[in-house]
């Protein structure tokens, strides 16, 4: 399909394609991460309207 | 409207809570919506690219020019809006500026290297050349440099408010390498082509054939909502750092006053 230049045009889809997969799927495994870490963070009384510091404990 | 006035109201207490709620409602809406459309013009755009004819001239190298274009030219609208975004945290000192600044760099660099592995992929059958120091070559790889600069800069200061100003002014430094870049094939003597789309008159009458200029255009729109994408994706991501900081830090407080 290629011809002679397939050694150079595959090459560069194949890095294309890993770093453009590569930050999607990161993105995607720092927000779930992130979100559990907020939860867990929430959970323990530290919401962003938590009124009362003493009611907040501290995250496991 | 009324959430933007009260959260603006509230910047000098509650910086990194102004109006990130109200853009994380935004952002989950958007980013499948965006997904879906950059999906499918990737399809369209590959299909296209596949099916084009050989260049008479290029041969089938001219399906790099697909990849390569699209990379380098969101490469420099990222940073465009990055400077935008830096303008936004400078004169109005605005959090969601800087958290666009932080969440661009990592997706300008990708795309910056891209540009760079892929021209040279292109250059090498082309011009005999993996790598030559013209300006079109060096200019592109300052920018990359600059990306790198950043983005070190952006994790090495935790205060956010000294870390936004410091990104916003070196930001706006190296924008001064964006018309460098652009212009860098009209003002000196570079092995690089000129523009072959530089304008509106240019995509009217373009030098490039419909054959190629048809694919070439899908992809650049499919790389653009990628970055509309991952930029979104990235903002939520730092909006979400910054409120595990300020609930970590108000653990803290708590924990010193109980002691």
């Amino acid at each position: 399909m290629f011809g002679d230049h397939a050694a150079f045009i595959i090459p560069a889809y194949a890095i294309t394609a890993i770093v453009l997969i590569w930050l999607s799927v990161q993105s995607r495994i720092q927000y779930n991460a992130l979100r559990k870490e907020l939860k867990i963070l929430e959970d323990s009384g530290l919401g962003r309207r938590a009124k009362n510091p003493a009611t907040i404990k501290a995250p496991k | 409207m009324s959430d933007v006035t009260t959260s603006t109201g509230f910047l000098g207490k509650v910086w990194d809570l102004a109006n990130p709620t109200r853009f994380l409602r935004f952002a989950n809406r958007l980013i499948p919506v965006l997904a879906i459309i950059t999906a499918l013009l990737f399809a369209a755009g590959l299909y296209l690219g596949f099916s084009a004819p050989q260049d008479y001239l290029q041969g089938a190298t001219v399906q790099i020019m697909f990849i390569h274009v699209p990379a380098m030219w969101v490469a420099m609208m990222t940073y465009s809006i990055m400077s935008i975004s830096a303008i936004g945290s400078l004169v109005w000192r605005h959090p969601l500026a800087d958290v666009a600044i932080r969440a661009a760099i990592p997706i300008g660099a990708a795309f910056t290297f891209l540009g760079l592995v892929t021209g040279s992929l292109w250059g090498k059958p082309m011009w005999g050349t993996w790598w030559v120091w013209d300006a079109r070559l060096t200019s592109v790889l300052i920018l990359f440099i600059i990306y790198a600069g950043l983005y070190a800069l952006s994790r090495a200061i935790d205060e956010p408010t000294t870390a936004a100003r410091s990104l916003a002014v070196i930001t706006l430094v190296g924008f001064i390498n964006i018309p460098i870049i652009k212009f860098s094939v009209d003002w000196w003597n570079t092995l690089h082509q000129p523009a072959s789309i530089s304008s509106l008159e240019r995509i009217a009458k373009p030098a490039l054939d419909v054959v190629f200029l048809y694919p070439l255009l899908t992809m650049a729109l499919a790389y653009s909502f990628l970055f509309f994408t991952l930029h979104l994706m990235g903002m939520r991501n730092e909006i979400f750092r910054r409120r595990i900081r300020s609930m970590r830090m108000l653990s803290a407080r708590a924990a010193d006053k109980g002691a």
